[in-house]
């Protein structure tokens, strides 16, 4: 204990009365920089809350903090008597060593600005990046983040998000669904038409304007493909999707419409032995099962 | 056809379940000491048109995926049934496309779909859903410019004799008046039902507010003027129901594609 006070008192006699007090207050400053910017930029965006986005409102945030913390980080430097003008010339030649070794870091920062500017999307959009979609949960100065469908979180440089292509699924309120279906070919398809014009008339969340699409895309190897195309608000795209794909199967089998899959021929060539098939089942009971070489013989 | 006046204030002792039926659609209300339960299956397709009340259903075998139970420390006696417009705007398609002549004007009447709104005497709302749903449908002159509205379930009539009258429709009266020297095509229009309330005549038929919509000389805008006045036409009517917006402007400025089309 004696010899702590020692060591403290020896150190103490190192401060000046004059350097401490300015230390004190600089330490003061960045706190209240950083709470009071925290605190301000949390109460505007409490009072334009209602009038505004929640893209709006982190910009606003963001933007009210980083001002608040960097002028109040500006007067604790000066009360510790660091010359700014020094310190800015300073500054020029500490950017160009530092830019050289962040260049990837200042290359998201400008994007991220151009990002907030631009407004492809805004936060809670649901976008495309890539193979990843997902929610954007924020847009920061660094990089863009999202949560995915399957609840993962995803961090997409901003730099990434100005140089590749994004999609936003959220920016409209309706969206199409395209349905790639084909049928035999013995099919009329006039009535096949008019039967998926039916499902989706009958369907509520399938719009009636723009009116579904019917465009036939090719003779296929073993059908006549074509896509079918509907309307939706946004929100019910699954919903739809998966009510009309299971109405049109319904249907089809009703209405005994073939819709044709690949099948799979085995040949077994000349010099090969026929594939044995064997009957495991007969339409009379009392028949013995029998196999097909037996048959043969 | 029956014009049965499916609305009002309804008395409802506890334990005691209303019924309102449509064919095999079905709403029932129940009121219990501390909830009230309301079962409210949606069916895509309706074989009836008349609905009917029944004061004293039994709900024991009602299906418990319709049910909805709201909560609180007391239930009133006493709850309110109200046919509302729907919650978007309504398109509606007259059979054939029609003209306005430049300087010239029309009355229109077109019939839209009613929700069954309940709310207890306190204000508090048990439930606000259609009878039929109507689909979904976009009005805009674009897929990106315009707004979801619906569409089905709807009757646009030159002649208000000519308009089929049910009990789950209600009737709204539209001038038109055109001063633009080009004659106003109309192959559907978009009525703004969530600024209309609700009338019904002697006869128990629901009218909106009439509403007038002018198209002026020099302009691409239409003025929507909502009047005060009852339907002309049915002199002795009664205030059935509010407008799901009230707005304080009576004339509402409107682009003329975002009505007409």
């Amino acid at each position: 204990m004696t010899e702590l006070k020692q060591v403290l008192t020896h150190w103490i006699s190192f401060l000046d009365a004059d350097l401490i007090l300015p230390i004190i207050k600089a330490l003061l400053l960045l706190v209240a920089g950083y709470f009071g910017g925290r605190f301000v930029s949390a109460s505007i965006v409490q009072i334009i809350k209602s009038k505004t986005n929640a893209h709006t409102q982190l910009i606003v945030k963001q933007g009210i903090f980083y001002f608040i913390f960097v002028l109040l980080t500006i007067s604790a430097l000066r009360q510790l008597g660091f010359d700014l003008s020094v310190l800015l010339g300073a500054a020029g030649i500490l950017t160009v060593a530092v830019g050289f070794a962040s260049q990837t870091s200042a290359s998201n920062l400008i994007s991220g600005l151009f990002l907030m500017v631009e407004r492809p999307f805004s936060v809670s959009d649901v976008i495309r990046v890539g193979t990843t979609t997902g929610e954007v949960i924020s847009i920061d100065l660094l990089s863009v983040k999202l949560r995915t469908f399957d609840n993962l979180f995803v961090r997409i440089p901003n730099e990434t998000m100005i140089k590749t292509e994004v999609t936003t699924l959220t920016k409209y309120p309706i969206r199409r669904i395209d349905l790639q279906l084909g049928v035999a070919y013995k099919e009329d398809l006039e009535k096949v038409k008019e039967i998926l014009m039916a499902i989706a008339e009958k369907n509520p969340m399938s719009l009636e304007e723009p009116v579904p699409l019917f465009i036939l895309q090719n003779f296929g190897t073993s059908s006549i493909d074509f896509q079918f195309s509907i309307w939706t608000q946004r929100e019910n795209i699954i919903k739809l999707k998966n009510a009309i794909l299971t109405e049109i199967k319904k249907v089809f089998d009703e209405q005994g419409i073939e819709i044709p899959f690949p099948h799979l021929s085995l040949y077994t060539g000349s010099v090969t032995e026929p594939l044995p098939i064997t009957v495991v089942e007969s339409n009379n009971a009392s028949e013995p099962v029998e196999n097909h070489e037996d048959s043969k013989k | 056809m029956s014009n049965t006046a499916w609305w009002g204030g309804f008395d409802i002792t506890e334990k005691q379940s209303i019924a309102w039926t449509m064919g095999n659609r079905r709403l029932v209300i129940r009121r219990d000491s501390f909830e009230y339960y309301v079962w409210n299956a949606l069916k895509e397709e309706i074989s009836e048109q008349n609905i009917s009340i029944d004061r004293n259903y039994s709900s024991d075998d009602l299906n418990s995926d319709d049910l909805i139970r709201h909560l609180n420390k007391t239930t009133d006696e006493r709850i309110i049934i109200e046919p509302k417009l729907a919650d978007r705007s309504v398109v509606a398609k007259p059979s054939a496309t029609l003209k306005v002549m430049s300087k010239g004007e029309a009355q229109i009447y077109v019939s839209t779909p009613l929700w069954f709104s309940a709310k207890t005497s306190s204000g508090a709302v048990l439930i606000d859903t259609p009878w039929q749903r109507p689909s979904d449908s976009w009005f805009g002159p674009s897929t990106r410019i315009g707004e979801l509205c619906y569409a089905k379930y709807t009757d646009a009539r030159l002649n208000s004799e000519n308009i089929e009258y049910h009990s789950y429709r209600a009737v709204s009266p539209i001038k038109i008046i055109n001063r633009h020297p080009e004659a106003l095509s109309i192959e559907k229009i978009n009525v703004p039902v969530r600024l209309l309330q609700v009338y019904h005549d002697e006869d128990s038929r629901l009218w909106t507010q009439p509403l007038t919509i002018t198209r002026e000389a020099d302009e691409d805008n239409a003025e929507i003027q909502l009047d005060s006045e009852k339907p002309d036409n049915s002199p002795k009517l009664t205030l059935v129901s509010g407008a799901r917006d009230i707005s304080e402007k009576k004339t509402l400025i409107r682009n003329l594609t975002s009505l007409f089309s």
